[in-house]
């Protein structure tokens, strides 16, 4: 499609340049850099992924490659050359051009990038436009890329509202958009932070084929090293806004130098960990192994025949489970599974619609009602971490303020009282106890996120229902989190409800695993029986798409390959009544093997 | 801006994010719009309160022998039909507008946040059926609406602080509820609702102070409003009792001399454009420097 231009540029030229490229913003009068004589070169055909935690600068790296700064902010020194251009020297026209024919962007979150009003075809065509095709020969163009980002049933597809796709399609949608334009360059900015592990394997998978397929050159912008292993070429690991380490993604990713890299690395969670990895500075790893709950533990919450309806939808459907006292349950599934219905209903923000929900343990209850049915002395017992540490947090009230309130609710406690506790607290979660005069916005993630741990604890609970509660971190943060957790759950004998779709995190901290699909259980059991298998055809599917970063796929050259995809789950929906009993608590629901796969992403 | 925070939280700067109050006081210097539409609004106040400071006549004594005199030395902007100075009625006149309007708008906007809160908190059923109602009030016409209420309850301060509110609130409620209802899904209400914490506390802890720029928004642009409505009553004889000092009773009084004695409706008119003005501008400023979606306020 350019290779007019490429052949013009000389084949030895890198596509891409960044030449000592800095930014910085203005802020009341101060320049704060914000990125920090970051270079790099991209051949033709290359995927660069540029790693960082949040912060780092990487996402201002990448925006540059489509001539855009964010508001407020200017280049301080360096440039930025497509095919030896300059782009920020370009004028208006200039950079219409560029994002028109030889940029596109893939953004983290579709679902906000799409137009809620607008047909997802009529989208698609729009970016088609500056092409200036006839009208038929446009509509043609959009149901080829439909079909090539493997959008099923793409003519009624085509037709549908943005709210009316998963998110996987959604971000199909968007993959195909931003290849409308046949840009010679792709930047993808976390593409696929906001899909569940499967979807994302089955993105992934896409990306890297049409990259392939469309000789396209990449910069992918990503937090996650298991998506960097698996799509790069190349890696430039960011800091503060520089760059640490950068070279060869095999060489980064297994022998990295870097003793930040090797802390990033040492940070991501493993398949085959049988515990907590604790990371030093240094990035050298241990893996503590964990104490198992003993035998005869008693339980602390027991679930049988539980079903949650959403109107006349069930979203949670004849589940059976106990968790014992100081036991981590995790919950896994993809998106719509039913875990966190399952977990606000535990929480009481949901009421059951069937079965018995029951704590047991120093305060009996009954749980199938929601909170405020409950007794003051049921409801302080289970209490709930939420996902996201962002929206967790009253933005107008200081911290301490956040944890007091609980205090002085279920307990009772005058204030000075409950702001001695909530300081005893705050130091529990491993949080300075000088911050709690501080407002969330004032607070990193991860800080934000021991401060609503801190917020669940104040109820005194025995148990403790973590939804998602590290998914939104980045993760040497994660790993602090997550060995927080297991501490508590030690000095405090509290039981976990922890809800993931990420296995390579459920191998760390859980004791039992119960798979949910369709909300249904379909497989059971303690976490070592469970990734030693054998599994559920569903189970197997989440297994296999962990990405880990210390297997890259650098094939040397033209995009990576894998050999092994993760398989399509099974397409039955899980209802069969009977269940394999492997022995020691582990149980598989019995299931259809049908020839048909399951392309519902 | 967001990038940095995320990435250095150990030094954000603590003296400055402290004080609310002192953060909210420079935010709104940064706004020329706010400054100036708060300076009209805090000058107006400032000489309706200081009325008897600053001039030393009588807004109320007749004097026949000085009517309909034009400008001079002794009367700035004259005298009206009856020998009162023209000037120092302008200065009472705020008195009336000023306390009734604003009686009337934290009635108003007071209820309708409760009720826009509320509303959004309970959700369901409840939710449906009040939004019914207040839109069949919403479509009747404010000012017929006041002159229905007064014929019937005669006129009189109390009895249009009542009316206005009835009038006004509807339209509160519409704009809160909006406000709350994006803040009622997050997680800090949830959690509070997981403690089983009631309603009122909920609404007054959680919500109210995420949305609290909001309704400060709505309380400039509707006293605006009912600054012009109570007006409108005074001049339609409705609001202000005769010998009263009002800018409504004034230009309805002076308008037959309005070619003779042009600063007599002049001036009151002027005194009113810029107290609307300002607290159109307060408005203006205030939504923009905390990003308050207007749109829906256009009704």
């Amino acid at each position: 499609m350019n290779t007019e231009s490429n052949d013009n540029t000389g084949s030895t030229d890198p596509l891409v340049r960044v030449e000592n490229l800095s930014v910085a913003y203005t802020s009341e009068g101060h320049d704060v850099p914000v990125v920090r004589g970051v270079s790099f070169e991209v051949e033709t055909g290359r995927t660069l992924a540029v790693v960082g935690e949040s912060g780092s600068g990487k996402s201002t790296v990448a925006a540059t490659l489509l001539a855009h700064l964010r508001h407020g902010s200017r280049i301080t020194s360096g440039r930025v050359e497509l095919a030896g251009q300059d782009l920020f020297g370009l004028d208006r026209a200039g950079v219409r051009r560029l994002r028109a024919h030889d940029v596109a962007l893939v953004g983290q979150n579709a679902g906000h990038s799409l137009t809620p009003s607008m047909r997802v075809g009529a989208q698609i065509e729009e970016s088609l436009l500056p092409q200036r095709l006839p009208r038929r020969e446009r509509r043609a163009q959009v149901l080829t890329l439909a079909e090539k980002v493997g959008l099923p049933d793409p003519e009624r597809l085509l037709r549908r509202h943005p709210h009316q796709l998963s998110g996987g399609q959604q971000q199909r949608v968007a993959i195909a958009m931003a290849l409308a334009a046949r840009p010679r360059v792709l930047v993808l900015d976390e593409p696929t932070t906001a899909l569940d592990v499967v979807t994302q394997a089955r993105i992934l998978d896409l990306v890297a084929g049409l990259s392939r397929e469309l000789g396209l050159t990449s910069i992918l912008v990503s937090h996650d090293l298991g998506v960097v292993s698996r799509m790069a070429d190349e890696v430039l690991v960011m800091r503060d806004g520089a760059v640490v380490e950068q070279g060869r993604a095999q060489q980064v990713l297994t022998a990295p130098e870097h003793p930040y890299t090797r802390l990033l690395l040492a940070s991501v969670p493993r398949l085959e960990d049988r515990g907590l990895a604790e990371v030093d500075q240094d990035g050298t790893r241990t893996v503590r192994p964990r104490t198992p709950v003993p035998e005869d533990a008693p339980d602390a919450v027991s679930l049988r025949d539980v079903t949650v309806d959403h109107g006349s939808t069930r979203a949670v459907d004849g589940v059976t489970l106990r968790l014992r006292r100081g036991e981590v349950l995790a919950l896994v599934g993809e998106s719509g599974s039913g875990k966190s219905t399952l977990a606000w209903s535990l929480a009481g923000l949901h009421a059951p619609s069937g079965g018995h929900m029951l704590l047991h343990g120093g305060t009996e209850g009954d749980l199938a009602a929601t909170a405020r049915r409950r007794p003051l002395d049921v409801r302080r017992r289970v209490q709930l971490v939420f996902q996201n540490a962002d929206t967790s947090l009253n933005p107008r009230r200081i911290v301490r303020e956040a944890v007091r309130r609980p205090l002085r609710f279920f307990g009772g406690r005058s204030r000075r009282d409950a702001d001695r506790d909530a300081r005893t607290l705050l130091s529990d979660v491993a949080l300075d106890p000088d911050l709690s005069g501080r407002l969330p916005g004032q607070l990193s993630g991860g800080q934000r996120q021991r401060v609503g741990i801190a917020r669940a604890l104040a109820g005194d609970p025995q148990v403790v229902v973590a939804d998602e509660v590290t998914t939104a971190l980045d993760v040497s943060v994660q790993a602090s989190v997550l060995a927080l957790l297991e501490r508590l759950r030690e000095e405090r004998d509290l039981a976990f409800v922890f809800i993931s779709h990420d296995l390579a995190v459920v191998r760390g901290i859980a004791d039992r695993v119960a798979v949910l699909r369709h909300g249904r259980v379909v497989e059971e059991g303690p976490v070592e029986a469970v990734f030693s298998g054998p599994n559920h055809p569903y189970t197997r599917s989440l297994i296999d798409a962990v990405l880990d970063p210390s297997d890259p796929s650098d094939t040397g050259g033209h995009g990576p390959a894998r050999s092994q995809r993760p398989p399509d789950p099974p397409s039955d929906t899980g209802d069969d009544p009977v269940w394999h009993d492997l022995g020691g608590g582990h149980r598989i629901r019995r299931w259809e093997t049908g020839p048909e796969t399951a392309r519902d992403t | 801006m967001s990038e940095l925070e995320r990435g250095n939280p150990s030094t954000p700067s603590r003296a400055r994010a402290q004080h609310p109050v002192g953060r909210t006081v420079r935010t709104l210097l940064r706004s020329r719009t706010a400054c100036v539409g708060l300076g009209l609004v805090v000058l107006h106040l400032a000489v309706a309160a200081l009325a008897p400071l600053l001039t030393s006549a009588s807004p109320t004594a007749n004097a026949p022998d000085e009517a309909l005199l034009g400008p001079s030395g002794e009367h700035w902007l004259g005298t009206d039909a009856l020998g009162r100075d023209v000037l120092t009625r302008v200065v009472y006149g705020g008195q009336y507008a000023l306390t009734v309007s604003f009686a009337a708008t934290t009635c108003a906007v007071a209820l309708g946040t409760v009720l826009g809160c509320a509303t959004a908190l309970k959700g369901g059923r409840l939710d449906g059926a009040l939004m019914r109602v207040l839109d069949a009030v919403l479509a009747i016409p404010p000012i017929l609406a006041l002159l229905v209420v007064v014929t019937v309850l005669g006129a009189g301060p109390a009895v249009i602080v009542l009316a206005v509110t009835l009038v006004y609130t509807p339209q509160v409620v519409r704009v809160v509820r909006a406000a709350a209802l994006g803040v009622v899904p997050l997680d800090y209400v949830t959690a509070a609702r997981a403690r089983g914490e009631r309603t009122l506390p909920i609404l007054l802890r959680e919500v109210l102070p995420n949305i609290v720029h909001v309704v400060a928004v709505e309380f400039a642009m509707r006293a605006s409003w009912v600054v012009l409505l109570i007006s409108s009553l005074s001049f339609l004889g409705f609001g202000a009792d005769p010998p009263t000092p009002d800018w409504g009773l004034m230009i309805s009084e002076n308008r037959t001399a309005m070619v003779v004695l042009p600063w007599a409706t002049l001036a009151p008119i002027i005194a009113l454009a810029t107290l609307v003005v300002g607290l159109n501008l307060s408005a203006d400023g205030l939504s923009r420097l905390w990003n308050v979606d207007r749109t829906e306020e256009a009704s």
